[in-house]
């Protein structure tokens, strides 16, 4: 297990208001319904497969301690999606930023050597590599939007909620995220020659 | 409301259920979580205060079915580092652990994860857990377990079999012993063959209880990182080595193999501590004590 920092005095994501107050689940519940969640979004975070276990670790010992902070007026998800965003920036600031940035991320450069046969499993995987490749090209901030709206296809207002930040924030940072990872995506054809399928 | 051009969005198609967990992550983790959970339910208290009654009785669940679970070895684990550190937090070992790995695992350092968010937290002296670390290690003989029918590892609210976390610890299940027989596999890389040589226990005595083992174990471990941090690696070597023929599949045997490689590494015997390295790498797959390996001389950054 890997040391991690404390993790600061989250800023909870406001509440959303509204008198669908939704109950508090138990640890088990929060655990079976979001641990897949939760893996993927530390993982398309930029957290290394190294480190993965004991970042997911600490998330849900921080979403145990504070269950009780819980109090049903934003939705559950987006209550997490704040847990884990802290945690993995509190991960990536324990990393340092350069040696945290690159250490054990994927080489854009070297993506396409590992390009497999024409069956659908190897191009899965290869989009996966490519993705994560390609995730790097962003900084942290439209990083978590990206990641939230496009490969978790989360609405804006939730990602809103969740990150705390306006929603033109949310909508800003999207337009830009998409805009760099296009661009990304386009120098990365054009040198490997990649081809979707 | 994307304006991704058709091919990103394939790719990204293609690539949304990449990352998924594994059973096998899904195993793991749940096991570390629960372990994690019941260590702190079960040796602090400072945390628990902050939770409602509903958290700490389902943390409180997660512990004892962990314990009775088959992840038992995660949490006697967890709750052998914490031994452990409580006799080294006092002294140089985890500062040593600390140069030698920024990424030192959590063994040299439980408290960070057990202790209130608001604490800082250091390698050195304050966070140390109290000397009765040890005692808290269940000592009980295992207790009949329904082997069908394993319990959920978190249990709701409600389902509150398990003691209070004040008495958790004392009547929790132990695993079988492991060690009973202590052996020597001729091929194994990490046992090193047995020598006359002075100073070393030819024949220990067989655990009289899985507790004893534990606290067996850590002690080895203890005296190797203390000597390898006194500058003594040959006597660090003697208390791994000999860690690695009572214990060969101790709780605590990857923090033993790693340690060996950095003894080797400062034995400058850097053709073992190579072989050790690839054989630890075989032996405990996914170990991120690996990463730590990877800085040591068994690895140059060519390989």
């Amino acid at each position: 297990m890997i040391l991690l920092p404390a993790v600061e005095p989250l800023p909870l994501p406001p509440a959303s208001l509204g008198d669908d107050a939704e109950p508090r689940p138990s640890f088990e519940q929060a655990y079976e319904a979001h641990f897949d969640f939760v893996w993927r979004y530390a993982r398309r975070l930029g957290v290394t497969p190294a480190h993965l276990d004991d970042v997911v670790q600490e998330i849900f010992v921080v979403v145990y301690r504070r269950l009780a902070d819980f109090e049903g007026r934003s939705s559950f998800r987006t209550w997490l999606f704040g847990i884990v965003l802290n945690v993995v920036r509190a991960h990536r600031r324990s990393m340092g930023g350069a040696h945290g940035a690159s250490a054990g991320r994927t080489d854009p450069e070297r993506v396409a050597d590992a390009s497999a046969g024409p069956h659908e499993h190897a191009a899965r995987a290869e989009a996966v590599r490519v993705v994560d490749a390609l995730l790097e090209a962003l900084d942290d901030e439209k990083r978590e939007v990206f990641v939230l709206a496009e490969l978790e296809q989360i609405g804006a207002p939730e990602i809103a909620d969740s990150l705390g930040v306006p929603l033109n924030t949310v909508y800003s940072r999207l337009r830009l995220a998409r805009q760099q990872f296009a661009a990304a995506a386009a120098r990365h054809r054009a040198r490997d020659e990649w081809r979707t399928r | 409301m994307s304006d991704l051009s058709p091919e990103d969005q394939t790719l990204l198609g293609l690539a949304r259920d990449g990352h998924d967990p594994t059973d096998a992550d899904r195993r793991r983790v749940r096991a570390a979580v629960a372990a994690q959970l019941g260590a702190a339910a079960g040796l602090t208290v400072a945390t628990t205060s902050t939770l409602s009654a509903g958290a700490a009785a389902t943390g409180a669940g997660a512990a004892g079915s962990a314990w009775v679970g088959a992840t038992t070895t995660a949490a006697v684990k967890v709750a052998a580092a914490v031994a452990l550190v409580g006799a080294v937090a006092s002294g140089g070992v985890a500062a040593y652990r600390a140069t030698r790995a920024p990424q030192a695992r959590v063994i040299v350092a439980p408290a960070a994860w057990v202790s209130p968010p608001h604490v800082a937290q250091t390698d050195h002296g304050g966070d140390a857990p109290p000397p009765t670390a040890l005692r808290e290690i269940p000592t009980s003989p295992p207790e009949p377990v329904p082997a069908q029918a394993p319990a959920p590892l978190f249990l709701r609210a409600g389902e509150r079999t398990a003691p209070p976390a004040p008495a958790l610890a004392a009547e929790t299940t132990w695993p079988p012993t492991q060690n009973a027989a202590p052996t020597t596999t001729v091929d194994d890389p990490f046992v090193p063959p047995v020598v006359g040589a002075g100073g070393v226990a030819t024949s220990p005595p067989p655990p009289a209880s899985a507790a004893s083992s534990i606290e067996a174990e850590t002690l080895l471990v203890r005296a190797g990182l203390a000597a390898l941090h006194a500058g003594d690696p040959a006597g660090a070597l003697v208390q791994f080595d000999r860690h690695a023929r009572e214990f060969p599949d101790g709780l605590l045997a990857p923090e033993r193999d790693a340690e060996r490689i950095f003894a080797l590494c400062d034995l400058r015997r850097v053709d073992e501590a190579r072989a050790a390295a690839d054989a630890f790498r075989i032996r405990h797959p996914g170990s991120p004590l690996f990463a730590r390996v990877r800085t040591s001389c068994a690895l140059p950054s060519n390989r």
